[in-house]
């Protein structure tokens, strides 16, 4: 009865190789259940256990870090190499300085169900971190499956601003579309080397296993796999031609959980491609890497380009992402041992300068979401010049100006593409890095060296005046503060929410009066949460310019997985 | 029926869901037509591991159905709260984020 | 070709597969096409039973022939209005869509059709379940899910569960009104 392989019993060490993901699993439940007990209007305390948690879990990285196995565990399902622990490091990373973001962000938007967005934050963290370290097809499908569910529901939790539900739902349909085409490579890949497990398909591909390989190529069939499985994986990192997406989920999701998302999806849907393409499929990689190639290319031009027009700060960091996946592609494309350790410093370095740009948003946007135009930025370094200085730095970084965290990013991935014998690309990459350069600094010159052109003041004129309406008030109803507002200057500072449209709309008869308003006087003062994670972001952007040598260091010990 | 049959079939039924989620604008229906790519996927894996003699590819299909169940859930409460907030599912309604 | 009773049965279940596939895309009352689509998945549960897989049939049966065709029809009339028989468009370049499609099915049905395959290649992986013939298959499946002896399967098992998990919140976070 028992004659088969499976006689297999997990052990201690098991779970031990699961550590980080089992802490955050434990918090998302601690969080869930805490959630009852605390009464409304402290549920500040809530982040505040899930902070513990991503610590914990940090810490539980770490001990592995040193004194890990590298070995996989639940029977080749999951690993718990460098290359699992340092996502896990960016993932949480991620997760914590969105977490720092929400409470700010929960009290000024329609966010009701709170208990259940903090867990959900940390089980879309959980799928991620999962997706990363899988070392099998089945539990790469069923982290992305977690973390995509999660995402969906994060996406459309303001339930009563409809742009976040028209995100959740346009991010559910093209999200699942794309996961049932990954998921049909998947079949075809297990149809055509017998086995699910990455190693086993690394294996089936051995030189000398299967001599008619040699002679007869592997037919149609697997090339299939790679393409829908190709195309799968870009949909998830945002490589055009499947961007369509990215744009319209980052601006309407709430502003916390874009920050994350757009980070965090990115480093799995990555390390899960490497771990695929590079990695199991490394022998076919003749076949695949001119596809990565065209992809790349029109990645970094298609994303550049769109980003230039973009007159919304916050939708032109969702094309500025779109341009990132395209150099993360360049050192796919290139596919050695060197780009891959280039990859993965870019993304540590993507990591902390995407999640801080859009914490400036999150400081900067009215409660309605509007207050992130070029228009909004202008004169912003008279206004609030810690912000100011603070966005001014992260799109330094961002455009790859020298001492910063993206200039040692890109310089990883474009030097290992020129010693890869892939010139052309590192060409391109640097012509559109110019490009980019243009509109980054286009939002720094807005903000130290133009006047304030006021087109949404309205409201904010009076608010100007009462000083700025704190958090201390509660959650405001945006119809009560809309119709209180004549009567309330206090809450002045929230009525705009209702107003920009019709502002918007006789902007020219009220320029000559709004231009003594300060356009951003209806944004909140920052958070303590918001303050500490921007100074986090900002000062790890500037840290990795300068000392990269630490996450190069633990970069190319992750790479090594590709030397083996 | 020799295993290239059963995946023609799968093939077929694929690229038909495919079709569904592109040309239809109607949420439910681009919903219906992702089940039914993912109905086609359960039937390759099912072949596959009826020819290999292996039952990874059943347990591939057991994942996909829970999974699938919860896409369920979450996709159909999405649709329905949108509906209640604006009275029309319409895809190319759907345009406030346009810009 | 013998016409033997499994032989048949395929290409009945093929036939009603790919017919009633086309009419959940192509019909213009939703309703139809929910009813339609539960059709396919009883199909797809008969073919599971001629590849052997019976359990995984009943299993289909219970969720999507029962549980999802539910939920679907549940939606549509929470969310029809009036003129719902109009409210089911065509995309407006579904001609350009249409054409990328079949090319699609074509390579796809091509890539299958014309294949060396693990199976053609008498490949057998090192650590490859092998379905006895002696032990039933719902016995195997049950061994490798969730005894505490012999498993192999029960990570991705789990995390099925968080899966799960992630979907009742979801379901109260979006559909609880209050």
């Amino acid at each position: 009865m028992l004659n088969t392989p499976f006689t297999y019993m997990p052990t201690g060490a098991d779970w031990l190789r699961i550590l980080p993901e089992l802490i955050v699993f434990g918090a998302a439940l601690l969080v869930l259940l805490a959630d009852l007990f605390i009464p409304n209007g402290r549920k500040g305390w809530l982040a505040m256990v899930c902070l513990l948690g991503v610590i914990a879990a940090l810490i539980g990285v770490g001990y592995l870090l040193s004194n890990g196995d590298s070995q996989t565990a639940f029977y080749g399902m999951i690993s718990d190499d460098t290359l699992a622990l340092f996502s896990d490091l960016l993932i949480l990373f991620a997760v914590g300085i969105g977490l720092l973001y929400s409470p700010g962000y929960i009290e000024r938007h329609a966010v009701t169900r709170i208990g259940e967005y903090y867990g959900l934050m940390l089980l879309a963290a959980l799928g991620m971190m999962l997706m990363a370290s899988a070392t099998n097809l089945m539990l790469i499908f069923v982290g992305l499956e977690a973390l995509s569910l999660s995402l969906y529901i994060l996406c459309a939790i303001e339930l009563t601003r409809f742009r976040s539900q028209e995100a959740g739902m346009k991010y559910f349909i093209l999200s699942s579309f794309a996961s049932a085409i990954l998921l049909y490579g998947m079949a075809m890949l297990y149809g055509s080397t017998g086995t699910t497990s990455l190693s086993g398909v690394q294996a089936f591909f051995a030189p000398g296993r299967h001599p008619f390989l040699a002679t007869s190529g592997y037919g149609p069939l697997l090339l299939a796999a790679m393409g829908l499985l190709g195309v799968g994986f870009c949909f998830k990192v945002s490589a055009i031609p499947f961007q369509a997406w990215t744009p319209d989920v980052y601006v309407g999701a709430p502003t916390s959980v874009t920050a994350f998302m757009s980070v965090g999806t990115k480093v799995a849907a990555f390390v899960a491609l490497s771990r695929v393409f590079l990695l199991a499929l490394g022998a076919q990689s003749d076949k695949w890497e001119p596809v990565f190639w065209i992809v790349a290319i029109l990645t970094m031009l298609g994303g550049n380009l769109m980003a230039v027009v973009q007159r919304d700060v916050k939708r032109l960091l969702a094309y500025s992402s779109i341009a990132n996946a395209g150099y993360m592609l360049v050192a796919i494309a290139t596919n050695t041992q060197h780009a891959f350790s280039g990859l993965l410093i870019f993304l540590a370095t993507y990591t902390v300068m995407n999640v801080g740009a859009f914490g400036i948003v999150l400081a900067l946007e009215r409660n309605d979401g509007q207050g992130t135009t070029l228009d909004d930025f202008a004169g912003l370094a008279k206004r609030r010049p810690g912000v100011a200085a603070a966005m001014a730095i992260i799109l330094f970084a961002l455009a790859g100006v020298p001492p910063s965290a993206g200039f040692v990013g890109k310089y990883y991935v474009f030097q290992a593409a020129i010693v890869g014998n892939h010139i052309d690309l590192a060409v391109i990459g640097i012509l559109t890095s110019v490009l980019g350069m243009y509109y980054y600094l286009r939002v720094i010159w807005a903000m130290y060296f133009t006047e304030p052109r006021n087109v949404s003041g309205g409201a904010g004129a009076i608010a100007a005046t009462t000083g700025m309406a704190g958090e201390d008030e509660g959650e405001p109803e945006p119809a009560d503060a809309a119709s209180g507002a004549s009567v309330a200057p206090v809450r002045a500072g929230t009525a705009t929410l209702a107003r920009p449209v019709t502002s918007r709309r006789s902007a020219n008869s009220r320029t000559v009066v709004a231009t003594q308003a300060p356009a951003e006087s209806a944004a909140p003062p920052l958070t303590l949460g918001t303050t500490v994670a921007l100074t986090l972001a900002v000062v790890l952007t500037v840290a990795l310019g300068l000392i990269p040598g630490p996450i190069v260091m633990l970069a190319e010990q992750a790479a090594r997985l590709l030397g083996q | 029926m020799p295993l290239s049959a059963y995946l023609a079939v799968s093939a077929i039924l694929f690229a038909i869901g495919a079709t569904g989620v592109v040309i239809r604008r109607n949420p439910l229906v681009m919903f219906m037509s992702i089940e039914l790519m993912l109905n086609a996927v359960n039937l390759s894996f099912i072949a596959f591991a009826h020819f290999l003699n292996s039952v990874e590819g059943w347990m591939f299909v057991f994942l996909v159905l829970t999974v699938a169940a919860a896409e369920v859930v979450v996709g159909l409460a999405i649709i329905v709260s949108i509906f209640r907030t604006r009275h029309n599912v319409d895809v190319d309604e759907l345009n406030s984020l346009k810009g | 070709m013998s016409l033997d009773i499994p032989t048949i049965a395929f290409y009945l279940i093929a036939i009603v597969l790919v017919g009633s596939a086309l009419a959940v895309v192509l019909l213009r009352n939703i309703v139809h096409s929910a009813l339609f689509l539960a059709v396919m998945f009883g199909a797809a549960a008969g073919a599971y039973v001629l590849l052997n897989a019976e359990f995984i049939a009943i299993v289909q049966v219970l969720i999507y022939a029962g549980a999802v065709t539910i939920l679907v029809l549940f939606a549509i009339m929470l969310t029809r209005n009036a003129q719902s028989q109009s409210s089911n468009p065509f995309a407006k370049q579904w001609w350009l869509a249409l054409i990328i499609c079949v090319l699609l099915g074509f390579g796809l049905v091509y890539a299958v059709g014309n294949s060396a395959m693990a199976v053609a290649s008498a490949f057998a992986p090192v650590h490859l379940a092998t379905l006895g013939a002696d032990s039933g298959t719902v016995t195997r499946l049950g061994q490798l899910l969730y005894s505490p002896f012999v498993y192999s399967y029960v990570l991705p098992f789990e995390i099925a569960s968080v899966v799960l998990l992630v979907a009742i919140i979801g379901a109260i976070v979006i559909g609880r009104e209050d």
